[in-house]
């Protein structure tokens, strides 16, 4: 739980203003001093601050005798060192402390106040005492020694000044230890293999709880040597080789654990665990960096260190690299898997080629001697690195396990990562609050604003584990003093913080953001905290020894009051307090004597508690020495769960658990009994670092479980068993004799985490932890601050489904049902089954050996207990490689299947997913066929994306694949031209769509070449190419891969078909905002195929009731509502008042096709260059050019702004009226564009109508008459009359007041009608039956009331006539009748008024009267 | 007895960006006690059943109290208050300070009646206007949100329960040329077909990312130190703008220097600057001499922009040293905090770092017509000629470190500017507020 931070610093430890490279660096026992030694000096530095007290530099004489200096080790009690020289010689000195002066270096402002210092911290408090350095003796050892030498003086010193030496097993070696007078050899007769006459210690550690060394010989064998008896006599000591290492080059002891660990040669390293009962060795883990290395090129181990807390280990290698271990083998950080940039080679040229690693104070730094090239060295000057770190709380402080935030403590700061990690519940945050119970809150929200519930900007992004640290700084006044924070902890609520330094302690509120420091400052000088540090109810608990009374004692301070003694209270134990924790108001505590005792806190006022002890235990006989217990806790947990109401004083703690060197002991109460046995301990696992608790849980069911962290062993929990719910439910009812047999058991399941886990969040079903990332600031070459910037980043991993995955293998799917169902509010949770059945299937699909018993079924069977069954098992599949999909299928069942099934709960996107897999395992021809199974269900249901998606997977589909069965080989799809026969198609729309915008410019020609043509032309391309229209006139633009083409087109046919059938069906059911929505989201040509259907599908039969429809659809109110009885008078009154706008009518829209020319050719959102058009009508000369050549005068009226100009009686009404939402309208009149431009002059005028848009209408009927098409004329002349008519039928209608200002367009039409039929008809008479003619005439000399009433009666009229008129068109169309008309038209339109001659100018002022008349009497 | 609960929706961080919506849940709950009960019972039983409030609305208020003359901001004040006399109920009286910001009041309910043990929950929302300066607590001038949750019960007094809102300022794009920047461009034809929507992007999301561009690491400067000693060293800032919650990372060498630096703090300072109103001409001058480019514009996040574009010239001299103190301080430095200090003893150091943590609980930088302010690095570094012990090395033997070292300070100021976070990252969990109406 080591992290690094930053750069190292480089630091040089040199003589000062010299520069030389530090050959090895040593701190004291104590950390406190720090020795460095470089080829002939020795200098003693403080270690923070570090700043040098003594040097002492060798004579040449002596360095030309002895050598260059090569090891320095610090005895015990700082006083003295031993220095090895590379000759083999031991230089000892002596350290003396000058108590005379009052400090060093202490820095002296100058006079001027200008260059003083005035902050606070710059006076260093500190005070680093004064030392000198002597040589006293130096001692050549024996002829052979040109070795590596490792001592340890052991801890014991008699009185008789004979300091034990450390008992060296070199045979035949006269390796000489050596101390102040005395001088002792020892060899050790030894029953093991035999050393090799020149052999060696190559690497040797003491350590006193382990009883013995770590030793490793030159012959590169690894050794463990103990002694009987504490005074390593030869005689009384004996080794172990330790099996399977035959290539160590190092080894370290790890006190608190019992670990020893051999690093080797392949870069391995080892770790041994001491076997209890026989005092050999036991394997226990192998660390091996396999992540980002090429295998073999670390080269071997060359320092393992373990932290002074025992909880990491630093491991280096001879070719480069750092990294950490926890204790049993959990890597926690590499440099290897570090960003270096681009330009460094780590195999060839690691820049962190460290020779020797030492930690520093509580292992906040990581010293680092790194060997840099010859060439390197002397530029830069010191190849001392410093490498700071941060720790978890939990490493010095176990009892922070039952609280949820991570905290992490620096040397002087505080690293704080709260909040749970469900902040993705507040995702799009409007839809978390909850639906109240009353039906107000959507009003009260609605009221005021209709504004969209806009997302935060980042709301996606809630599940990042880049929630920012809450870096704390310790108060000055504090750390200057009390440097380095020794512990830290946290209250489960995360409000209040306190740590302890080296003495007194101090505490935080996050609430007010203030440290409280101990008002007297000797108070807090005179206690240092020990054995850990708690909160408690609002009290600070900790165990400490105060310097002042020399006693031991447990202490609170209520975190309210000022922290003063007088406030606290003080409870005196007889040992040092090792290690504490709490349960609800129960305090544990271990004291160094070997005894638990167990305390009860009650609160007696705000500021006051009471300390009772409760039994005390003695746990020496479970533990080596008390200080191998590493944590332990008092919980109610229990090895059987009795059923729930039959705990007797379910307040009351019971059990004991200690983990004592890893293992976990369980001391559980007799029956009847009140103090715990510690004959009763049970082991419950080994190698654990870490445990937790989950006690009470909201959400999930794993309650009471047992959660240990071992290393690499990954995690495990131990995890009570329930009878399935029934049962335990009829036990309840039972009665007394049936609840024995429910006592439940439990189990043991082991999973994998891949981080180091700090927090368990036992709800969440997730672990926090914090990984070690690195960034890259600067990069240039050489530069320090190229190295790679060290960050902790928070992370976290789920593991609910590695435990249901256990529990579901040992048959108890009831148990794994029941947990699921408790998190299945979880957002995850439907990712956590995927993961479970993704993690089966890699293991299961990939195995070499057939399975025995294959746990996929019996996982499917468990996914298929939810919902998201479906849904998972695609989403596994698709992150699984395609090779693993038949095993798979084999197991959940044939994709196609579960397509189906798919389809029949509805999820469409799903099924989608479902394709990819089908199109793999099947024969294209089949997920052809499914695709367009589910584009007509997509379609159906307006999955408008969905079906898009779709048309391009059926694009996609090589079409040479069809035939064949699924093969390999990828066709290269894209090679294939894209089916240009939309694009062309396109293109031709789009300049009609110009030539509407732009008429004018190419109106001569188009007269000449194109009208006569036009009409006949369209209806054949209509009519005999109905099948694929244009795929003839664009194939000549494709020079090659002619069979692939037609193949591809027969499949964009197929596809287009689809389309065109649901797009009829849409326009059949008066759908026209479906039909918007599938052209614009699937690329369907909407003109093209509208202007194909014009006479089909976009034909209107009844255009009240369309428009009906269209309101329906579109949610509006009903265009004819009910008539209310006495809304005549109103509507007489209305009328009466828009009476005068009717005649001006006619002039507007003569004035408007005057004025647009300029206005429509900026306004037309499909301006294009002129030329364009003329291109485009060379190549395609067929379709539409009356509506091309004229009706760009016409076009794009705005109609606010017509009615604003113009004031329009309509306007009136539409007042009252709600006008359409802007983003409606807009739809509504790109809709109108299409239907204009496809000619589909029926629904554009439904369309003009529901916009209320005069303007478009008689742009529309002027196309009409354009089109000298005396069918489509009467059609729409009949359309508005039966539109008007039913207006009126229904009184409340909304367009009442529009559709009157439509008359003068029927009235137009009916002219028209007339004058064609006066024009065409005539030299036509003979030929052409009467019938037309009866038809039309009747019309023209009837009165126009008359007229009105026999069309209300005869609505169906003109269907029925519908063969006589086209043939009637076909007539009429001539060039010369449309200039005509045109003429005219223009005329009118510069005259305004009827003063020509023309006998439908003439008529024109009096039908417009005649027409009011008519109005105002319906 | 009616009680009042106020819960923020965003339980997890009672924190807001300007222009992010406020979302808060109002419960009303009739309440029965016992002893009102009991007491209701044995009196009149039917007349104590139902309880009726008349009406109830929210509204959020931004406040402001400075302790400036209000003599010079008289006008502005009463232009203001008549603004909130337009509101339903007098915010004025509810804080102190003044309301400089006021949303328009949302009226939950009216006349709403509870049956004994009855709750009902409303649920306000409402923009944090985009405008109001953020949450700041200074010397001199404060700046608060509150969400007013007013109520009356028939013939009786208006009660209110207030719940504070903490709010960043998210700033407010002046360059609108930065927009094209978010949209995304896989489109390559712009669609005019009104059937394909595009998601719109607010405009606090494109500050957002223009948030996070400026804040992004770019244009390394590199500042030589040196006083008139010689070099000190060289100091390396990454990046000028930062968010909350980041870390201000710089590299310190002191390799090849010719004064040694025994130590250094590097503090981060908030500087507030009050602008006292003042003629047109004075405000201009004062701009002017001050060291910001454009302080002048209104809004102050524009400089972190153009800082931010600056090409990175290799090495910005550092025109300050020791002496600087005795030069009169042509700028006004204002009122001082410090919020963060990392300090090193750096006597052995060759190459180090500076890092100094930006607590989550600042106001970034931000300026009013009323004050300004500011952030900067404020850096000391003590620095001794002394590169040995004052003696020659020995050639062999002991060297004993001085017992003395004389020592020089030298002052520096860098500015930086800090942006807000992400009000969601920010952990500051808020309770519930509520009131009992009897």
């Amino acid at each position: 739980m080591y992290f690094p931070v930053g750069w190292p610093k480089r630091v040089g430890l040199a003589l000062p203003g010299e520069s030389a490279s530090i050959r090895h660096i040593c701190c004291d026992a104590v950390k406190i001093l720090v020795a460095a030694v470089g080829d002939g000096f020795l200098g003693i530095w403080y270690a923070n601050p570090l700043i040098p007290i003594a040097y002492f530099r060798r004579t040449e004489d002596s360095l030309r005798q002895y050598g260059a200096n090569q090891l320095i080790v610090w005895k015990p009690d700082s006083r003295q060192l031993a220095l090895l020289t590379a000759s083999g010689a031991l230089l000892l000195y002596q350290l003396d402390f000058d108590a005379n002066g009052s400090g060093i270096l202490l820095q002296v402002d100058p006079p001027a106040a200008s260059l003083k210092r005035d902050s606070a911290e710059l006076f260093i408090k500190e005070n680093i005492p004064r030392l000198s350095l002597r040589e006293l003796c130096s001692v050549t050892l024996g002829s052979v020694i040109t070795t590596l030498l490792r001592l340890q003086w052991s801890q014991l010193e008699h009185a008789d000044k004979e300091l034990e030496l450390p008992a060296l097993a070199a045979i035949k070696l006269r390796d000489i230890p050596f101390y102040v007078q005395q001088q002792s050899q020892q060899a050790s007769a030894r029953n093991v293999p035999p050393l090799s006459r020149d052999s060696y210690v190559a690497s040797l550690e003491y350590s006193p709880f382990i009883g013995g060394c770590a030793a490793v010989f030159s012959d590169r064998r690894a050794a463990f040597l103990i002694a009987n008896h504490l005074r390593f006599e030869t005689d009384h000591m004996h080794g172990f080789w330790v099996p399977d290492v035959e290539d160590a080059s190092v080894c370290s002891g790890n006190h608190k654990f019992r670990l020893l660990a051999y690093g080797q040669e392949s870069s391995a390293v080892n770790v041994y665990a001491i076997d209890d009962a026989t005092g050999g060795l036991e394997f226990s883990h192998r660390l091996m960096l396999t992540e980002n290395v090429l295998p073999g090129s670390l080269g071997a181990v060359n320092e393992l260190k373990w932290s002074p807390d025992g909880c990491v280990l630093a491991v280096s290698w001879t070719n480069g690299g750092l990294s950490l271990w926890s204790t049993f083998g959990a890597l926690l950080m590499s440099t290897l898997s570090w960003d270096f940039g681009l330009n460094v080679d780590l195999v060839r040229q690691n820049p962190l080629k460290l020779r020797r690693l030492e930690w520093s104070t509580e292992g906040y730094q990581l010293f680092m001697l790194t060997q840099q090239p010859p060439e390197q060295q002397e530029k830069d000057k010191g190849n001392v690195l410093q490498l700071q770190f941060v720790k978890s709380a939990l490493s010095m402080n176990p009892c922070m396990t039952t609280n949820p935030h991570i905290l992490l403590q620096g040397d002087d700061c505080l690293y704080l990562n709260q909040g749970n990690n469900l902040e993705l519940t507040y995702a799009g945050s409007q839809a978390t609050f909850p639906a109240s119970g009353v039906g107000s809150a959507e009003e009260a929200s609605g009221d005021g604003d209709c504004l969209e519930l806009k997302q935060s900007p980042h709301t996606g992004s809630i599940l990042t584990e880049s929630k920012y640290w809450t870096v704390l700084q310790l108060p000055l006044n504090y750390a200057a003093t009390n440097w380095p924070i020794r512990y830290a902890a946290i209250d489960p609520d995360g409000l209040h913080l306190a740590v302890a330094g080296r003495t007194g302690l101090a505490h935080y509120s996050l609430v007010t953001r203030r440290w409280k420091l101990f008002g007297n400052e000797s108070q807090e000088k005179d206690f240092v905290v020990s054995g850990g540090l708690l909160w408690w109810h609002g009290f600070v608990v900790m165990g400490c020894y105060s310097l002042l009374d020399r006693t031991d004692e447990l202490r609170c301070y209520p975190a309210d009051c000022k922290l003063d003694n007088q406030f606290g209270h003080k409870l005196q134990v007889r040992a040092p307090v090792i290690s504490l924790n709490s349960f609800r108001n129960q305090l544990i505590v271990l004291t160094a004597d070997g005894i638990v005792s167990l305390f009860n806190m009650s609160k007696k006022s705000a500021y006051a508690l009471d300390v009772e002890c409760a039994y005390e235990l003695d746990v020496k006989s479970i533990c080596i020495h008390p200080a191998c217990i590493v944590s332990l806790t008092v919980t109610n947990l229990k090895n059987e769960l009795k059923p729930q109401g039959q705990q007797p004083g379910g307040e009351q703690a019971e059990t004991i658990i200690v983990n004592v060197c890893g293992r976990i002991l369980m001391i559980q109460r007799d029956v009847g009994e009140q103090v715990p046995n510690t004959l009763l301990a049970t082991c419950l696992a080994s190698c654990v670092e870490v445990f937790w608790l989950s006690h009470s849980l909201e959400r999930c069911a794993m309650r009471d479980c047992l959660w240990l962290y071992s290393g690499a062993h990954g995690m495990r929990v131990w995890l009570p068993i329930l009878p399935p719910g029934r049962e335990r439910r009829e036990g309840g009812q039972g009665g007394a004799q049936r609840l024995h047999s429910f006592m439940s058991k439990r189990i043991m399941l082991g999973f994998p985490l891949k981080l180091y886990p700090l927090v368990v969040l036992f709800d969440n079903v997730i672990v926090l932890g914090v990984e070690n990332e690195s960034t890259l600031y600067a990069n240039e070459q050489g530069s320090h601050f190229s190295l790679p910037f060290a960050v902790m980043e928070r992370k976290s991993q789920i593991y609910l489904h590695m435990v249901l995955r256990q529990l579901i293998k040992r048959n108890l799917g009831y148990s794994a049902w029941e947990i699921a169902q408790s998190c299945r509010s979880l957002p995850y949770f439907p990712h956590a089954l995927e993961l479970l059945l993704h993690e089966v299937l890699e293991e299961e699909a990939t195995s070499k050996q057939p399975i025995p018993d294959a746990q996929l079924p019996s996982i499917l069977d468990f996914i298929r207990e939810f919902p998201v069954y479906l849904e998972t098992i695609v989403q596994c599949a698709r992150k699984t490689e395609i090779a693993l999909w038949p095993y798979l299928f084999s197991m959940a069942g044939k994709p196609k299947d579960l397509f189906q099934m798919c389809l029949q709960s509805e999820q469409l996107d799903t099924a989608a997913s479902y394709l990819i897999i089908l199109q793999n395992l099947e024969p294209s021809v089949v997920s052809k066929q499914y695709a367009t199974m589910l584009l007509d269900i997509a379609l159906q249901q307006r999955k408008w994306e969905l079906a898009k998606d779709l048309i391009r997977f059926l694009k996609a589909i090589d079409p040479n694949e069809i035939d064949s069965p699924r093969s390999s080989m990828v066709v290269n799809v894209k090679i294939a031209p894209p089916p240009q026969v939309n694009t062309q198609q396109q293109v031709n729309q789009n300049a009609d769509a110009f030539n509407m915008v732009l008429g004018p410019i190419a109106r001569e020609r188009s007269f000449s070449t194109t009208v006569t043509s036009n009409l006949p032309k369209d209806k054949q391309v209509a009519g005999a190419s109905g099948v694929a229209p244009v795929t003839e006139t664009s194939s000549s633009g494709a020079p090659s891969v002619v069979r692939r083409r037609s193949t591809k087109q027969r499949e964009t046919f197929c596809i287009d078909l689809i389309l065109q059938r649901h797009a009829r069906q849409l326009l059949q059911n008066h759908k026209l905002m479906d039909l918007g929505y599938m052209c614009a989201y699937l690329d369907f040509h909407l003109v093209s195929w509208l202007s194909q259907e014009s006479e089909r599908a976009a034909k209107l039969d009844d255009f009240a009731g369309a428009l009906q429809a269209l309101h329906e659809e579109l949610q509006l109110p009903s265009p004819f509502p009910t008539p209310v009885k006495d809304d005549f008078a109103q509507l007489r009154g209305s009328i009466r008042q828009t009476g005068g706008g009717g005649s001006s009518q006619t002039s507007e829209s003569g004035y408007f096709s005057l004025a647009t020319p300029n206005g429509a050719a900026t306004q037309s959102p499909q301006l294009q260059p002129a030329i364009r058009e003329e291109e485009e009508e060379l190549q395609q000369p067929s379709s539409l050019p009356v509506l091309k050549t004229r009706s760009g005068s016409q076009l794009s009226f705005d109609n606010f702004r017509y009615r604003r100009l113009y004031s329009l009686p309509a306007s009136e009404d539409d007042l009252a009226v709600d006008p359409l939402p802007e983003k409606l309208s807009i739809k509504l009149r790109y809709l109108l564009q299409l239907f204009i431009e496809a000619n589909c002059t029926d629904y554009a005028l439904v369309l003009s109508i529901l916009l209320q848009d005069a303007a478009s209408i008689s742009r529309i009927v002027n196309g009409i008459i354009r089109s000298e098409s005396v069918h489509t004329c009467r059609r729409t002349e009949t359309a508005l009359k039966q539109l008007s008519q039913s207006t009126f039928e229904h009184s409340g209608s909304l367009y009442r007041g529009f559709v009157l200002t439509l008359q003068p367009h029927v009235y137009l039409l009916e002219q028209y009608i007339q004058s064609l039929g006066d024009a065409a008809c005539l030299p036509l008479q003979d030929a052409s039956p009467g019938a037309e003619q009866g038809w039309t005439s009747p019309l023209d000399s009837t009165d126009w009331r008359t007229k009105r009433v026999n069309l209300c009666q005869n609505r169906s009229r003109p269907t029925e006539t519908h063969g006589r008129w086209r043939t009637f068109v076909q007539i009429t169309s001539g060039s010369r009748g449309t200039q005509v008309w045109s003429r005219t038209e223009m005329q009118q339109v510069a005259s305004g008024s009827s003063a020509q001659s023309t006998p439908t100018q003439r008529q024109l002022p009096r039908q417009n009267s005649r027409d009011r008349e008519g109005c105002r009497l319906m | 007895m009616i009680e009042i609960k106020a819960k923020l929706v965003r339980a997890d961080s009672a924190i807001y960006a300007t222009g992010e919506r406020v979302e808060c849940l109002i419960e009303f709950t009739h309440r029965v006690f016992t002893d009102e009960h009991s007491a209701s019972q044995s009196g009149n039983a039917n007349e104590a059943s139902p309880e009726n409030l008349a009406w109830a609305s929210a509204q959020l208020h931004c406040y402001r109290k400075t302790s400036y003359s209000h003599t010079s901001t008289g006008d502005r004040t009463a232009e203001l208050t008549e603004m909130v006399g337009r509101t339903a109920l007098d915010a004025v009286t509810q804080a102190p300070g003044e309301v400089i910001v006021a949303t328009k009041p949302k009226i939950l309910f009216c006349d709403l009646r509870l049956q004994r043990g009855e709750t009902k929950m409303y649920f306000f929302n409402e923009f944090v206007p985009r405008d109001g300066p953020p949450t700041y607590r200074g010397h001199n001038i404060r700046y608060f949100y509150k969400i007013t949750i007013a109520t009356q019960r028939v013939k009786s007094k208006v009660q209110t329960l207030t719940v504070p809102i903490r709010v960043l300022p998210i700033p407010i794009i002046s360059r609108p040329d930065e927009l094209p920047v978010t949209v995304e461009t896989n489109e390559e034809l712009a669609p005019t077909n009104p059937f394909l929507e595009k998601r719109e992007i607010s405009e606090l999301e494109i500050s957002w990312h223009h948030l996070k561009n400026v804040t992004a690491r770019r244009a390394p400067k590199f500042y030589r130190i040196s006083n008139k000693r010689g070099f000190v060293g060289r100091f390396c800032l990454f990046k000028p703008a930062y968010k909350l919650g980041e870390d201000i990372v710089g590299s310190l060498d002191f390799g090849q220097c010719q004064v040694r630096c025994v130590q250094f703090s590097v503090k981060l300072q908030q500087q507030e600057l009050s602008i006292r109103p003042q003629p047109v001409q004075n405000q201009q001058l004062q701009s002017q001499s001050s060291t910001g480019d454009d302080v002048s514009s209104m809004n102050s996040f524009d400089m972190a922009s153009i800082a931010s574009g600056v090409v990175a010239d290799n090495l910005h001299k550092s025109a300050t040293s020791g002496s600087s103190r005795d030069k009169d301080a042509p700028e006004p430095s204002g009122k001082l905090s410090t919020i963060s200090t990392s300090h090193q003893v750096c006597y052995a150091t060759l190459q180090t770092q500076v890092v100094v943590p930006i607590p989550l609980h600042v106001t970034p930088t931000f300026r009013t017509d009323l004050v300004d302010v500011r952030w900067r690095l404020h850096f000391e570094f003590v620095t001794t000629t002394l590169m040995d012990f004052g003696i020659p090395n020995p050639e062999f033997g002991e060297l004993k470190a001085p017992a003395e070292l004389p020592v020089e300070t030298m002052v520096w100021n860098l500015p930086v500017t800090i942006y807000a976070a992400n009000p969601l990252q920010i952990y500051s969990p808020n309770q519930t507020f509520n009131m009992l109406i009897k």
